[in-house]
């Protein structure tokens, strides 16, 4: 009896301890969740621009800033596009290291859409591990840098001995309140391109690409064919249906002498007589059925890009990945010289240099900026398409690139960009919808611009 | 008895512990703060309280009350289409026949697919210029139409891509249903003379009232929260005319800055879910118990 009762006692202490175990196994899945992970900045460094080089990092942890006795590292996040303004030369971080070894240097690629770097930048400011310095784009910039979240650079731009070897524009858009706090340093200008086979079909002489807007619609109205059932096969120039960055509308508005938002004050001017004007233009186009419906932030979508336009308003990038996806349109497309209306002017975003504000690293930031547009490196970008910023280099710039390479200069000349208002999202949120309705025709471009800019200002307290 | 009712207690507890403390962290939590937040103005940089502005904005806000359209709209369209045809497809289905195994996978597989490749694939059959809904089109000499990019037809659009989402889970819980309803009333009901169209109304659909409350409960929530085609396929446009009350969550939080009036936004949201789920729990879950046996 005893025997049997000890054997029960020793069941159910067996039967307590397996509880137990099984208890703390499933306790210590939990603890992996809630550990600190360290870092935040993510991604390692990825192959960019379209040659397959990699950079190679410093350490794994990217994201944070640390120092020891002799190396201080600093954290570089690089947006990660198949554009060449976004290219890295091969040795990048061994060549700065070797300048300055006092630095060690870490670079994450990040994603180059706006909306998506927004996104893992605020996770990383939540996290306490956003870099010491950015590439970014305008767009980016222009709604992160009017809040605040980069370092102003104006003691050191100003009396940068460098500064006058810069394109004004490069310097200006990096201006937030008057203060220097980005350096542009890649410029991305959208321009027209244009099928010279398509124009010769049409009786159109390719070497003499429309420089006006009466031009344009002539060209486009020729270089338009539908099949019987009156469906656009060939647009004659595409004019998105969605325009939400004003990439192919804000052009026109400033070639027709718009100032569409008053930087100096912050105010938008969307109702202003020359925007109107510019609608009407577009709209009169739309409506005679030269294009397809598409929105150009979506580059599969533009008919340009499928070989069913003739003329398009596509960026630098987009055109050199034209001839890499369609090579055997080599010498069958080029890009024209600004058109004018009222003015010459053209979309040019930019991709600036931001430190940011909550760096502890301000002066190895600086000298970071400084050899990443130096003369050399700048210089290097060119051999891989990168349009400088430095006018002491434009001449080897020009040579590099032949064909197209004074004329992409003469548009960046002219170029604006998005606008550095710290209301800029709302300008999209509202005009997006107010052109739509225009091409729609939903509403008149007078009417639609009225409500835009009434939804603005009451949207910004004005 | 007592002694050891409290130690099989406590080890239940234990081990229902962890997911409590999920819920609890993950859940229950996030409520918590989302609905702190409703009353502030924060934007990532700063917090201030500002009561009920938030609220009061949202019946002024001209886009959230288009985006409670274009969501009720959306749910109506796709629930009555993914219900019906799934109801539909099912029956066909439980018939025999060799392919009838192949045509159920098919059906399903759309299913499996995440919605955001999904909604990529549907981006190039609606695609105006090349696309392949216009090719076949074109094929038969029918006007080519603009789909997403055409502000009549794009919430119609989008739909579609949940339609053909959706059907197939749909058709998998009517089959299980079907399944589930006894032979001998079918029969029974022929033997009194019903014909196919009063045996599916008066034993096939009461008994698939508890089916179809279950999908009409999980459907109203899952299409209060549509986000991912809306953003791939028209980002909310043209013209606001698809975006829904979850992308404007989205855009109000993270394009905007305004996680005040996004937070604010999302408890009407989860009241108005609850709302709707309550009254189906009370009008749709009144089953007709029959005794089988």
């Amino acid at each position: 009896m005893k025997k049997y009762f000890d054997s029960v006692t020793r069941g159910i202490c067996m039967k307590k301890m397996i509880t137990l175990a099984l208890c703390l196994a499933l306790f210590s899945t939990c603890i992996p969740g809630c550990g600190n992970t360290g870092g935040g900045a993510g991604q390692d460094a990825a192959t960019l621009g379209t040659d397959t080089d990699s950079i190679k990092t410093g350490e794994s942890s990217a994201g944070t800033v640390s120092s020891d006795e002799d190396v201080t590292t600093l954290s570089f996040w690089y947006i990660n596009t198949d554009g060449m303004e976004s290219y890295m030369p091969d040795g990048f971080v061994e060549r700065f290291q070797a300048a300055c070894p006092q630095y060690k240097l870490e670079i994450t690629a990040v994603p180059g859409s706006a909306a998506d770097f927004e996104t893992k930048f605020n996770s990383a400011k939540m996290s306490s591990t956003l870099p010491d310095l950015c590439y970014l784009t305008l767009t980016s910039f222009a709604s992160l840098g009017t809040r605040g979240e980069f370092l102003s650079l104006n003691d050191q731009v100003s009396t940068w001995d460098e500064k006058e070897d810069f394109l004004d524009a490069s310097l200006d858009m990096g201006k937030i309140g008057g203060e220097y706090t980005g350096i542009g340093v890649a410029p991305a200008p959208v321009m027209l391109a244009y099928r010279t086979d398509m124009f010769e079909a049409a009786g159109i002489s390719p070497e003499n690409p429309p420089a006006n807007w009466e031009e344009l619609e002539e060209c486009a109205l020729k270089l338009t064919i539908k099949d019987d059932g009156g469906n656009v096969v060939q647009a004659g120039l595409d004019i998105p249906s969605i325009d939400y960055y004003l990439n192919v509308s804000q052009p026109f508005m400033l070639m027709n002498g718009a100032t569409v938002v008053d930087e100096a004050n912050a105010v938008p001017m969307l109702d202003e007589p020359e925007v109107i004007e510019t609608l009407e233009y577009l709209y009169n186009l739309y409506s005679q059925g030269i294009t397809l419906p598409h929105d150009w932030q979506k580059r599969e979508t533009i008919p340009f890009m499928n070989g069913i336009g003739a003329m398009s308003f596509i960026s630098v990038d987009n055109f050199n990945q034209l001839l890499v996806d369609h090579p055997e349109l080599e010498g069958k497309v080029r890009m024209a010289p600004p058109v004018s209306n009222k003015t010459s002017a053209a979309f040019c975003g930019y991709r600036l240099l931001a430190a940011t504000a909550g760096t502890e690293q301000a002066e190895g930031v600086w000298d970071l900026i400084q050899f990443f547009v130096s003369s050399d490196e700048m210089a290097r970008r060119i051999d891989y398409g990168v349009i400088p910023v430095r006018t002491s280099i434009q001449d080897y710039y020009v040579e590099t690139v032949p064909d197209i390479g004074q004329t992409i200069l003469d548009t960046v000349a002219v170029g604006k960009g998005a606008f550095v208002v710290p209301w800029v999202s709302m300008l999209y949120k509202y005009y997006g919808p107010a052109y739509e309705s225009v091409m729609q025709g939903m509403a008149t471009p007078a009417a639609a611009m009225a409500e835009a800019q009434q939804q603005i200002l009451a949207e910004i307290g004005q | 008895m007592k002694k050891k009712n409290s130690h099989n207690d406590l080890v239940g507890y234990a081990m229902i512990a962890p997911y409590y403390l999920f819920l609890f962290l993950f859940i229950l939590v996030p409520v918590g703060v989302n609905l702190f937040m409703s009353f502030t103005d924060y934007n990532l940089n700063t917090m201030n309280f500002v009561g009920i502005s938030n609220y009061l904005r949202l019946f002024r806000d001209p886009i959230l009350k288009k985006s409670v359209v274009n969501t009720l709209l959306y749910t109506v369209i796709t629930l009555a289409s993914t219900i019906s045809c799934g109801l539909l497809v099912a029956i066909l289905i439980t018939q025999t026949g060799r392919l009838i195994p192949v045509f159920r996978t098919f059906v399903f597989l759309p299913y499996v697919v995440s919605m955001a490749s999904a909604s990529m694939i549907w981006l190039w059959i609606y695609e105006p210029g090349y696309g392949l809904l216009n090719a076949i089109l074109k094929v038969f000499n029918l006007p080519m139409q603009s789909w997403i990019y055409d502000v009549k037809l794009a919430l119609i659009c989008v739909s579609v891509v949940s339609f053909w989402k959706l059907l197939g889970y749909n058709m998998v819980m009517y089959t299980s249903g079907l399944l589930g309803i006894p032979q001998h009333l079918y029969e029974a009901a022929k033997i009194d003379g019903a014909n196919a169209l009063h045996r599916f109304r008066y034993i096939t659909l009461p008994m698939l009232r508890p089916t179809t409350f279950f999908l009409l409960v999980t459907g109203f929530i899952n299409n209060f929260n549509v986000f991912e085609q809306v953003k791939i396929l028209t980002n909310g446009g043209p013209v606001n005319s698809t975006t829904t009350v979850m992308h404007q969550i989205y855009n109000r939080g993270f394009v905007d800055y305004q996680f005040g009036y996004a937070s604010a936004i999302t408890v009407l949201m989860m009241i108005v879910v609850s709302i709707i789920t309550a009254v189906n729990f009370k009008f749709g879950s009144k089953g007709h118990d029959l005794d089988l046996s």
